[in-house]
């Protein structure tokens, strides 16, 4: 049976250079940046195409054309979707920019393709969107628009935190504390008060809490349902606005803005550890948590990470990973092994860092041109230093309970 | 219109527990361990899984069932599929061991589904048969069994042609065969120049591969053959590649790295023995590294080594292609700019070594017994870290050094 078939047409106009635009369409890591989640691509044709959202939504397809800077067309299958349909994006070059349009056709019609158009054209015209505004800018509008809670961190719920908070639920979040002037606090939610349900939905976990995050903007007023204790409370906040760092625009200067931050984060370090101990580094405040060293050790795993992250971002290459997995113990034992001191982990951590900024000034102008991947790794490290500063706050608590009588 | 379907069904019986065979078809990384190439999972009821195979083929689903250690289902859309099928695992416990069944359900009938309900008769039974030894030995068939053909290879152009009076000139000329392979068995010598294999062409490694897909260990294969002009035909029996014997505990296995260790760095330093600071920095053509930026590459290599199995650890996936890539120079520029000096360089390799043989003495016992996991970081450390400098980079080094000695224009 022939069945009618439809096309939905969408048409931007973007300050982009068709190839960046092409591989926006067709590198993995570029597809990330404005489009899906994750992405798993084989650019050529007859290659397959897998894209996914946070959400669990997906489509799975594979390459049918590929002509560098003119032409992209990949079949398409969404998750739930009544059949398979087909993408046409076609790109010409105009002035300095490019023509984006884009075809989405093979679209049935009745009822059981109703909810799928609505998809594919709330969703084209808002990724279409932001994909201007990534190549051109960036800023990944998903991101950039997204609200804040303005909590200072948390964790999802276990049973042993369950416990300890006497909360009589398995499942949420775990606030750490709230920042000075944002929702949360004008809310009146404080430290250790449990999220259950925000806007009407399940909070399970982080996942479902950005989900919620990523369907709302700042200033919407939302319900919210937590634990404080055994007691369940109900409240509505409003949303807050993300304070955006600013990017610096060459890589010498951002080189420079984050030397600057660990320079100051290393002389919060050098006052931690004045006058201590090798006994005090080594203590454990409780059995199973880390030693002021293993903390360091942490620190410096996590610039090795980032090395290893820069790289693969420039190759275009970025991995996946399904959630934070956390720090191994056995890894810090490894390095505390081979830098046994807290002086010797300090002098590497300091190493480490000169290598990050020794690696973020010799960025290729390249890759500084892809803005949407340059201006993320910026916003990642003008980031460090919070966390630093978690691990500068158990480290001064660690020295402090060693040093009890 | 509701087609009749048809359903296959597989045994399995497993010396593991249903908890390790109920992640090995839903953790990622123990996915493709033995079915796929590569695989994403969004591992929950509801949950997304992606599939995919270094042929191109690929399969899509979703999480219908996620009983852990006892059951689970997915749907299946498998790329060029007539439609959806559905895959449903049962896992029994007996005796210690786990009585796997599988149901490839949803199968159509009628032509067009003839080649899909084929291709899973045959797949399927082999795949399981992986999955026992991967499970139960760490050893992945689809590698152990990939045929050798136990020659090495030599030049082949219509120069050489014509002095071995060869009357063509596409061909894969032997170097040597090796001791104990079927190539050795059937008569092959030097200097005999490769046409076809197994009736199809085999003139050059792209088209050797796709003469042997398909083919295993021990099949047998007609070889034709040049001898100078005289075209010869003999049957070859494909050998079985050695499987590397891999050490036993996390102690013995950090042992051996940190011989084979040692062993590079005495290497690297002999090489570089006399090598002034001026000449290390000497890049042979602008795009290409100094000798500095190669001893940083080893040094990249060893935290990139270290940050792979602490994600192992984590029992978090491990990327496909990405597993080791090459470094970036500017990456290898930030190192060399910390340690600026060779000397400095080779400490900081010696650092970043004992790190990698400490990581791997602290393995744990549970890691260890994980056998894909611990047989893949075991055949890293055994067969790939012995013959990086040698076989990837010693050839490399050799030039840059000369180039850099070159009286500079």
């Amino acid at each position: 049976m022939a069945a009618k078939t439809q096309t939905f047409k969408f048409k931007r106009t973007i300050n982009a250079p068709p190839a960046e635009v092409y591989r926006a369409f067709t590198n993995s890591t570029a597809l990330r940046e404005w489009f899906c989640n994750a992405a798993m691509t084989d650019p050529h044709k007859g290659g397959r195409f897998y894209v996914w959202w946070n959400s669990g939504f997906y489509a799975a397809g594979e390459f049918t054309a590929l002509e560098p800077s003119k032409k992209v067309a990949f079949t398409w299958q969404g998750r739930g979707e009544p059949g398979p349909t087909r993408v046409q994006v076609s790109l010409a070059a105009k002035n300095d920019g490019t023509v984006v349009t884009l075809a989405h056709g093979g679209v049935g019609t009745g009822k059981p393709w109703a909810k799928t158009i609505k998809e594919i054209e709330e969703g084209w015209a808002g990724s279409v969107e932001n994909l201007q505004a990534v190549l051109e800018t960036g800023m990944d509008l998903r991101f950039t628009r997204r609200p804040m809670l303005g909590i200072s961190g948390g964790d999802e719920l276990t049973p042993e935190i369950g416990a300890r908070l006497g909360v009589p639920v398995v499942e949420g979040v775990r606030l750490d504390g709230v920042l000075d002037d944002m929702g949360a606090q004008a809310a009146g939610l404080q430290k250790d008060d449990v999220f259950i349900g925000l806007a009407g939905k399940k909070i399970t976990g982080w996942t479902s809490l950005i989900n919620v995050m990523q369907a709302h903007r700042a200033g919407d007023t939302i319900p919210v349902v937590f634990y404080r204790g055994k007691e369940k409370l109900k409240t509505a906040m409003t949303l807050s606005a993300r304070p955006l760092p600013e990017v610096p625009p060459t890589p010498q200067e951002l080189a420079e803005a984050v030397r600057r931050n660990y320079a100051e984060l290393d002389a919060e370090l050098a006052k931690c550890f004045a006058g201590v101990s090798e006994a005090e580094a080594g203590h454990h405040p409780a059995p199973g948590e880390w030693n002021t060293k293993e903390n360091l050790a942490h620190l410096i795993v996590d610039e090795r990470d980032r090395h290893a992250w820069i790289d693969e971002l420039i190759n275009g290459e970025e991995r996946w990973y399904d959630g934070f997995a956390g720090s191994i113990q056995v890894r810090h034992k490894a390095m505390v092994s081979a830098y046994p001191s807290a002086p010797a982990l300090l002098e590497e951590l300091k190493r480490h860092e000169a290598e990050t900024v020794a690696l973020l000034a010799a960025l290729p102008p390249e890759f500084v041109a892809r803005k949407g991947s340059y201006w993320r790794l910026g916003h990642n490290l003008l980031q460090i230093s919070r966390h630093t500063r978690e691990h500068i706050g158990q480290i001064r608590a660690t020295i402090e309970a060693a040093r009890q009588p | 219109m509701p087609a009749k379907t048809q359903t296959l069904k597989f045994t399995r019986t497993i010396t593991a527990p249903p908890a390790e065979v109920f992640r090995a078809f839903t953790h990622p990384t123990a996915l493709r361990d033995w079915l796929c190439y590569a695989a994403q999972t969004d591992a929950r009821k509801g949950g997304r899984l992606y599939l995919w195979w270094d042929d191109g083929y690929y399969a899509d689903g979703v999480f219908t069932a996620f009983e852990p250690g006892k059951k689970l289902a997915f749907s299946w859309d498998g790329m060029g599929e007539p439609g959806p099928m559905r895959i449903q695992v049962s896992l029994a416990a007996k005796n210690g061991r786990t009585v796997v069944t599988l149901k490839h359900a949803g199968i159509g009938t009628g032509s067009k589904w003839a080649d899909t309900r084929r291709a899973f008769e045959r797949a399927w039974p082999m795949s399981l048969e992986n999955l026992q030894s991967v499970l139960e030995t760490g050893v992945d068939l689809r590698y152990a069994r990939l045929p050798r053909l136990g020659i090495g290879v030599a030049d082949f152009n219509a120069e050489i042609a014509a002095k071995l009076g060869v009357p063509v000139t596409q061909g894969i000329r032997l170097e040597i065969t090796f001791e104990g392979t079927g190539a050795r068995a059937a008569g092959l010598q030097k200097d005999d120049v490769l046409v076809k294999l197994g009736g199809k062409k085999a003139v050059d490694f792209p088209s050797l591969i796709r003469a042997l897909e398909g083919r295993q260990a021990g099949d047998k294969v007609p070889v034709v053959f040049y001898r100078g002009s005289e075209k010869k035909t003999v049957s070859m029996e494909l050998s079985r590649r050695p499987i590397p014997e891999v050490p036993a505990t996390a102690a013995e296995l950090a042992e051996a790295a940190r011989k084979l260790y040692a062993d590079r760095q005495a290497d690297i330093t002999k090489r570089l023995e006399g090598v002034t600071e001026a000449e290390a920095e000497r890049k042979p053509a602008p795009n290409e590294w100094n000798l500095k930026e190669l001893v940083a590459h080893f040094i990249a290599c060893e935290r990139d080594l270290q940050s792979w199995v602490a994600q192992m650890l984590n029992d978090r996936e491990v990327g496909d292609s990405l597993e080791f890539r090459p470094n970036v120079t500017i990456r290898l520029g930030g190192i060399v700019a910390r340690y600026p000096t060779l000397p400095a360089l080779l400490e900081e390799l010696k650092r970043a070594d004992d790190e990698s043989v400490a990581l791997l003495a602290g393995l744990p016992p549970e890691f260890v017994a994980r056998k894909h996991l611990y047989w893949r970081v075991a055949l890293w450390i055994t067969q790939v870290t012995p013959s990086h400098l040698p076989d990837e980079h010693g050839e490399q080094l050799r030039a840059t050094l000369d180039a850099a000695r070159q009286p500079s224009a």
